[in-house]
């Protein structure tokens, strides 16, 4: 949308946003899925047993060093998790980006409820 | 680690997430009950691992959706804003509430999704026409692969599909499931939407609304690997599997049977929240 006083139906060259949200969630669900089968594979291997939770980001990540399923599947599920965060973030950018402010502004606001949502879950 | 239960658990995902995918529904609607009702996975922790199997049936599906041009990005990040909001809150009150409650949630809304999608009309609307008004700049198009022609339109009575996102927030919050039974309807009859772009754009949407409710899950140590990873690989293979055994099906007797199982799965969740287990 280039200009908002148009009250009528008009076709945008959506290609650019489009794009750069199948470009991140593509790569997104293939790199859960490669990081939850490497922690199955480690899980199965070594007779490891799995958490019954997932812990803080920083024992997830502590996990994933140490080379542990835990580790690999936590981040697995953290990256599924914050796909489509990172998906509304790359829309906005897209958005300014063809010069559709309001778009731009209305998924920063949802980029932002999101991240609130992840930032509630770290109190 | 025990391979049996991660196996049934598996299983169960892939079996909500075939019947899910046929019905348009997504798996969320179905792993709640089985993980429950069958394998005796806590309620919350349920509720946690069908988030994350939402997210997952979301972020894989979209792909494809968005490939096709079924996925209205604008519409679908203005109902969000309202969405994600009810969804946080959803997430929030799920976490205090009491199991039964959910459960009575749960199964009412199940045995509604039964009911409704007998009553489906799944309209379909002439294109828009150039002239069509559209202050939101949310008119889109797309082929259609049955008719090769291109479709175009306009999304219709904006507000009120934005007030009704926000409940579908709290409830996909509360009960880990998509939202999509509630959001397509919505915007097929309400916003006058053709069903692919309706299924499109709330694919979209559920994966960004079931990370508000992972999110406060995850805070209260409410996602349990043991159950969400063979939730999520399960409807990853279920979806596939689904989307593939659709074409080849009737939809007139799946719609039947998919009536009596939706009907009895919330029936059994509501008898369950007052310890009537209908398995014996």
């Amino acid at each position: 949308m280039t200009d908002q006083t148009s009250t009528t139906m008009r076709t945008f060259d959506s290609r650019q946003v489009t794009s750069a949200a199948i470009k991140v969630l593509t790569t997104g669900w293939r790199l859960s899925f490669a990081l939850v089968i490497i922690g199955l594979v480690i899980a199965i291997i070594r007779d490891e047993p799995l958490a019954r939770e997932l812990g803080t980001f920083s024992h997830v990540f502590d996990e994933l060093r140490h080379g542990h399923s835990n580790g690999f599947l936590g981040v697995g599920i953290l990256v599924m998790i914050l796909s489509p965060i990172v998906s509304a973030a790359t829309i906005a950018v897209s958005f300014f980006r063809i010069g559709d402010r309001q778009y731009g502004i209305i998924t920063t606001v949802v980029f932002i409820i999101l991240m609130i949502s992840i930032g509630l879950s770290l109190l | 680690m025990d391979l049996d239960y991660s196996l049934a658990l598996g299983l169960a995902a892939a079996s909500a997430a075939i019947l899910g995918s046929m019905l348009g529904l997504g798996g969320g609607v179905f792993i709640v009950p089985l993980f429950t009702l069958y394998l005796g996975v806590d309620p919350k922790i349920a509720v946690g691992a069908s988030a994350i199997a939402v997210v997952t049936n979301s972020v894989v599906g979209s792909s494809n959706h968005l490939r096709n041009g079924f996925t209205n990005i604008r519409l679908s990040m203005l109902l969000q804003v309202t969405t994600a909001v009810g969804a946080i809150v959803g997430a929030i009150i799920a976490i205090w509430a009491d199991a039964s409650i959910l459960k009575v949630l749960l199964g009412v809304l199940l045995v509604y999704s039964a009911f409704s999608m007998i009553r489906s009309r799944k309209v379909a609307y002439p294109n828009a026409s150039p002239d069509t008004p559209d202050p939101y700049s949310i008119g889109a198009t797309f082929s259609d692969p049955n008719s090769g022609g291109e479709i175009r339109y306009v999304p219709q009575r904006v507000k009120t599909g934005l007030a009704i996102s926000t409940s579908a927030g709290v409830l996909s919050g509360m009960l880990g499931i998509g939202g999509g039974v509630i959001q397509v309807p919505v915007m097929n009859l309400i916003m006058k939407m053709p069903v692919k772009a309706a299924a499109g754009t709330s694919s979209f949407m559920v994966g960004m609304t079931a990370v508000a409710t992972a999110a406060v899950f995850y805070s209260e140590g409410k996602i349990d690997p043991k159950v969400a990873v063979p939730a999520m690989l399960g409807v990853f293979v279920g979806s596939s599997l689904g989307s593939r055994l659709t074409k080849r099906l009737k939809t007139e007797r799946l719609v039947m049977i998919f009536f009596v199982i939706l009907t009895y799965l919330g029936a059994s969740m509501v008898l369950s929240a007052f310890d009537f287990n209908p398995f014996g």
